[in-house]
């Protein structure tokens, strides 16, 4: 069962693991933990009636990972509740994004689950309206040293961290999408013109194609890649969730094109293809978005492909940890520009060292 | 209603409150926020009446009666009750 | 199958290599180590827990490794991988069998999730379930060794496990761990037992393990009943033994703070702790003299 992603195989035929034999849940256990997806992956069995066909073994981490999931999704539901709370008296519509936004959406990625903090987008101009009154409420801020604030305040797309004094929580206060020393930058204003308001709370998220991209965007340029295989279908699930007239990768390619984050959208739509062989993208012609040349192309499929693997010894293929580490950089080239880069990062490697 | 060695659920809306109620206090549990309170075991009481919407002057006279003070202080008294007990959000 | 009858060669390459596979109490365990203290320990420790068959499902696949590079030769580092998580920065190496058990315990205390894991020592006697929460300065492993070696079953000297599903107790019984003074103290009490090589210089001063008493091995998968008392110990020297009362309310706060996964039961795991409260007498006992001890607890099975 070496180099063989049971996980994958699963999403792609949950009827198997009636097959399967004690060897092979064992690896699968063990894949699924690391990528975390292992609470997906209960969720996944369970919601096509198959939870009876586990042994009773697997069955205990299955569960023991729903429980800390459900327990996740219940914390971060009152988070959601008390940040809605202490912005309530500015009058401007507070969008949840990533995985707050499942949960306001109430789509199935919301589920099976773990939430580390919470993200929202406000305009820019009501920013220090919002961080007052976040502080009032009993949030402070962190990284508090003066090259942090200004890396933040300055190039970010968002406030320092912020921590709730009780409760421990953090939330990530965000004025755009990506950050404004990005090489792409899409128009803030149409994206919150499109935002769309959930009863009975009145909370509010992007529309479903903007959320989607959000999750794109952030997967392949955020350079975030221990959970890359989770991200994935996330974005997988949103646009399953959303697709009810059968239209939405069109409406997300003609968004894209409007925003210029075309590039992005290739990528996905034909990862999503390539590793979870997703069949509603056939009426898509990835030709008409605007691809990379072939070198950087075949450079990006050695990379991406193999960083988006399960994080496991038995399906790790060569190079993965050589692979994240270049789309590491590739992330934060794509965010800062080179002569901001290497200060940062070198930064960043003397204040890892520290710790 | 308390009795010794039991363990209440009162469920109202989304919250529920568990009392354990022994000696002079109850261990109280928020399922919606995880928030644990040691509240003291009368004070428990009125919060679970408080939690059943009981009315206003019932929950004067249960007071009266379980403190022994007069339906002034009773008033004062629950409005305190009502304002701590908001703060902490186990009222809805 | 007992871990006693495999050759020694076919211990070594199975840390080594493959994984070195057993069950202890309701887990299936596989260890890999390059380590020749871990594999002593292991063989020492363990001989009497059954071996897993090869292709069973295990639930926690541990390696205990010398960190390479130049560390193999300057201050050499051990480490603790469980399933790619490292949850510890590197030890040094003579604390290596420490951190074999200490790992294993947070891998169960925050997976294992269908028990309710109260940070505790765990015996029982003719069906009579007692703990003694692990309050730091306690003595609760000292008390917890003497008292298995005078007839108490050992269920377990750091985690009770508590079905959520059918509220009994599952056995998980490992060797017990001694620090500093209580290491000289049991070797005095119960100079029969064995006491493995003591590790130096640990977080928690000198470490050293004691071999269960076979008859807690042999009975680990016979499930024990619910527990009927909660004794909070606190050795005092020179002190007399004495047994007071606790609030029930004051219990469930202080157990509910001693659960290791209790964030993450959340409701479920503040119902069964007032549970078992509420049905166990809650007491704190002092004391300075074991044998004392001995004679208390006795009296509780009557």
């Amino acid at each position: 069962m070496l180099n063989k992603n049971i996980f994958l195989e699963i999403y792609y035929n949950p009827e198997i693991v009636k097959e399967l034999v004690d060897s092979e849940w064992d690896v699968l256990i063990r894949q699924s933990r690391k990528a975390q997806v292992l609470a997906t992956l209960f969720y996944l069995l369970e919601g096509n009636g198959l939870i009876q066909y586990v042994p009773e073994k697997p069955l205990n981490h299955l569960l023991s990972s729903k429980i800390v999931a459900d327990k996740h999704f219940k914390d971060t539901s009152w988070e959601i509740n008390r940040i809605q709370n202490a912005l309530s008296g500015l009058s401007i519509p507070v969008v949840f994004l990533k995985g707050a936004a499942y949960i306001v959406a109430e789509a199935p990625n919301s589920k099976g689950r773990l939430f580390h903090d919470v993200d929202i987008l406000v305009p820019r101009h009501k920013l220090q309206e919002v961080e007052q009154s976040l502080i009032d409420h009993g949030w402070y801020s962190t990284h508090l040293s003066k090259y942090d604030q200004k890396y933040y305040r300055q190039w970010m797309h968002e406030l320092p961290p912020m921590k709730h004094m009780r409760r421990n929580t953090l939330l990530d206060v965000h004025h755009h999408i990506v950050p404004l020393t990005s090489q792409a930058v899409p128009d803030i204003d149409k994206l919150s013109n499109a935002i769309v308001e959930h009863p009975p709370q009145s909370l509010h998220t992007l529309s479903p194609p903007d959320m989607v991209l959000h999750s794109i965007v952030h997967l392949f340029h955020d350079g975030e890649f221990d959970h890359s295989l989770r991200d994935l279908i996330d974005i997988d699930i949103l646009i399953r969730h959303f697709n009810d007239k059968g239209d939405l990768p069109k409406r997300i390619t003609k968004r894209a094109r409007e925003l210029k984050l075309e590039r992005p959208v290739f990528y996905a739509f034909r990862y999503l293809k390539r590793i979870l062989r997703v069949k509603y993208l056939n009426q898509i012609d990835n030709k008409k978005i605007k691809r990379p040349n072939v070198v950087l192309l075949s450079c990006m499929d050695f990379l991406f492909i193999r960083a988006i693997t399960a994080h496991h010894a038995s399906c790790e293929k060569t190079f993965s940890s050589f692979s994240r580490w270049c789309l590491y950089i590739r992330a934060h080239y794509l965010r800062m520009p080179i002569q901001l880069l290497i200060p940062h990062l070198i930064r960043k490697a003397i204040m890892d060292d520290e710790n | 209603m308390l009795v010794q060695g039991f363990v209440l659920l009162i469920t109202v809306k989304n919250t529920s409150i568990y009392h354990h109620a022994l000696e002079e206090e109850s261990v109280v549990y928020d399922a919606e926020t995880g928030n644990l309170f040691l509240i003291p075991f009368l004070n428990a009481d009125i919060l679970a009446l408080m939690q059943r919407q009981t009315k206003h002057s019932d929950l004067i006279s249960k007071m009266t009666k379980t403190f022994q003070i007069d339906r002034q202080q009773a008033k004062v008294y629950l409005d305190r009750l009502y304002l701590e007990y908001g703060q902490l959000n186990l009222l809805n | 199958m007992l871990l006693s009858d495999l050759s020694i060669e076919k211990i070594k390459s199975g840390l080594k290599i493959f994984g070195l596979g057993y069950k202890a109490g309701p887990f299936n365990i596989s260890v890999t180590s390059n380590i020749p203290a871990v594999t002593e320990h292991i063989r020492y420790f363990y001989s009497h827990y059954n071996c897993n068959s090869e292709a069973v499902f295990v639930d926690f696949h541990v390696e205990v490794n010398s960190v390479g590079g130049y560390r193999r030769w300057y201050k050499p580092q051990v480490t603790f991988v469980f399933d790619g998580y490292e949850p510890f920065v590197p030890l040094p190496i003579n604390q290596a069998p420490a951190m074999f058990e200490w790992g294993l315990n947070w891998a169960i205390a925050n997976t294992a999730h269908q028990y309710l894991i109260i940070h505790s020592a765990i015996i029982e006697k003719d069906g009579y379930g007692l703990i003694m929460p692990g309050t730091p300065g306690s003595g609760k492993s000292t008390l917890c060794a003497a008292l298995v070696n005078r007839g108490w079953r050992l269920l377990s000297d750091e985690m009770a496990l508590l079905s959520l599903a059918d509220g009994l107790i599952y056995p998980a019984p490992r060797p017990v761990s001694l620090k500093n003074k209580s290491i000289d103290v049991i070797g005095q009490f119960a100079p029969e037992l064995s006491i493995g090589p003591h590790a130096y210089g640990t977080d928690k001063g000198t470490v050293a393990h004691v071999v269960p008493p076979w008859s807690s091995i042999e009975r680990q998968h016979e499930l024990a009943p619910p527990i009927s008392r909660i004794v909070f110990p606190k050795y005092k020297a020179g002190s007399q033994s004495s047994l007071v009362q606790l609030k029930e309310t004051d219990t469930i706060m202080q157990l509910i703070e001693g659960t290791f996964n209790y964030n993450a039961l959340g409701e479920k795991g503040f119902l069964a702790i007032t549970d078992v409260v509420s049905n166990s007498k809650c007491q704190k006992f002092t004391y300075s003299s074991l044998d004392d001890a001995i004679t208390v607890f006795e009296d509780f099975t009557n």
